[in-house]
């Protein structure tokens, strides 16, 4: 079954979907939100919010709109109540628990480890526009369309601020690996 | 090194990468970068970014948010009728709660009819006290959003002339970090119309909102109330650029109804 039919059906009071729904999208929004708050409590407490909202808010689902962009939109607006509350962006670990595979060789492993450390520190520096435009586009593999749809902007503005944001990042990213 | 500032050339070398440069246009870009080493070093750059983000691992869930779903879609299902009859803790302590507050009705009844004496009454006031810090302690519960909302619920339902109540009310309102709370407590305080003061603090709580569905509910309930002291705090709304579309739009229709 779609997503959008397995929405419907919360709307109308079938909220045991609901359970399908999260199977599908918690990594996801728990990804997404993870790279944009940079702390791994903050970002299960966001991602449970985000599911609240949409159980609660379940009339407000359109029909015949994407789910995604739907679910995404209200993380987005989680993060900002978030962010806003806190005006704060911690400083994010890499922790060696939360990373999947392990490479064979410990001497890559740590220079790939290196690497995305430095990744993360270059991200926590950009704003947070540039920030999430990244992470949905690069992390999310989201499509410029998909990104459009989304913050309700038109293709061709949502590709000049992705490579706009990819431009800074790379600066920033240069800058951090010589510090 | 010197760094260029960001232009076309960037474009193209981006669209390059993402495989969306016309074959003409790759061409011609390849050779512009064979001629000039900052460029080179740039596409260089660009395409070790790209590797470092491809490699990126993605964190791994913590096993508590499944658990927590779980939990809250299991409150949901039972708030809502005709759905799952489970029980939890919290529901428990809810019905608990409402249940101290109907013994509570009926213990006050029975003081004013029969006049009891003081030691009574000092118990009394004893157990509304308990049941206070019972719905205080639910409110002041940072770590689950779900336990906050039933305290604001359970609190709905005290003696609307409660101060220190509806002090916590309005400072879940203003303060709290999860929107579905601060909802809560806007209906709660909502029914508090009659309430001396309450109109003038929901006004100055309207610039401390930044969700679009708390703000919108706000300006609702003040338009719903007449209250005129709203008017600058919703020019200010349709002033900032930081305001979406539909809050600007609640607010253009509120100024117009209370003009």
């Amino acid at each position: 079954m779609t997503d959008e039919k397995l929405m419907e059906a919360v709307k109308i009071g079938d909220l045991k979907q609901a359970t399908w729904l999260f199977e599908r999208y918690h990594k996801r929004l728990y990804g997404f939100l993870w790279r944009m708050c940079a702390d791994q409590d903050v970002a299960q407490d966001l991602t449970q919010n985000v599911f609240l909202r949409m159980i609660r808010y379940r009339h407000t689902y359109r029909t015949g709109h994407s789910f995604q962009t739907w679910i995404f939109q209200i993380a987005r607006n989680v993060f900002t109540d978030h962010y806003q509350q806190t005006k704060s962006f911690s400083v994010m670990h890499t922790d060696v628990e939360t990373v999947h595979d392990k490479l064979a060789d410990p001497q890559e492993e740590i220079q790939r480890q290196e690497r995305e450390n430095v990744l993360h520190r270059s991200l926590e520096r950009l704003d947070a526009e540039q920030r999430e435009l990244i992470v949905l586009t690069r992390f999310q593999q989201m499509k410029y369309e998909e990104v459009a749809d989304l913050l309700g902007l038109s293709v061709a503005n949502v590709k000049v601020k992705v490579h706009r944001a990819i431009n800074r990042l790379r600066v920033l990213y240069f800058e951090t690996e010589r510090i | 090194m010197n760094e260029l500032p960001y232009n076309d050339i960037d474009t193209r070398i981006l669209e390059y990468l993402e495989g969306q440069l016309p074959p003409n246009q790759e061409a011609a870009l390849l050779e512009e970068i064979r001629q000039d080493p900052v460029l080179q070093n740039r596409l260089e750059q660009f395409r070790q970014l790209y590797k470092v983000m491809a490699s990126s691992q993605e964190p791994s869930v913590p096993s508590g948010l499944a658990d927590g779903f779980n939990q809250m879609l299991e409150n949901e299902m039972r708030e809502s009728p005709g759905l799952s009859t489970g029980r939890s803790i919290i529901a428990w302590r809810t019905a608990a709660v409402l249940l101290l507050l109907a013994a509570l009705s009926v213990g006050t009844l029975w003081f004013r009819q029969h006049q009891v004496h003081e030691q009574e009454l000092a118990q009394i006031r004893s157990e509304m006290e308990k049941t206070r810090a019972i719905i205080l302690s639910m409110i002041g519960d940072q770590q689950s959003p779900s336990q906050r909302m039933q305290g604001v619920q359970v609190a709905m339902k005290q003696d609307p002339s409660d101060l220190e109540l509806k002090q916590v009310l309005l400072q879940t309102l203003n303060e709290d970090p999860n929107s579905n709370v601060r909802l809560a407590a806007l209906e709660a305080l909502g029914k508090l119309h009659q309430n001396q003061g309450i109109a003038e603090e929901l006004v100055k709580s309207l610039p401390l909102q930044k969700d679009p569905v708390v703000q919108i509910a706000l300006i609702r309930l003040l338009v719903q109330w007449k209250e005129k002291e709203v008017k600058p705090a919703l020019e200010e709304i349709i002033r900032s650029q930081e305001t979406i579309r539909p809050v600007k739009d609640e607010a253009y229709s509120g100024l117009l109804k209370l003009s």
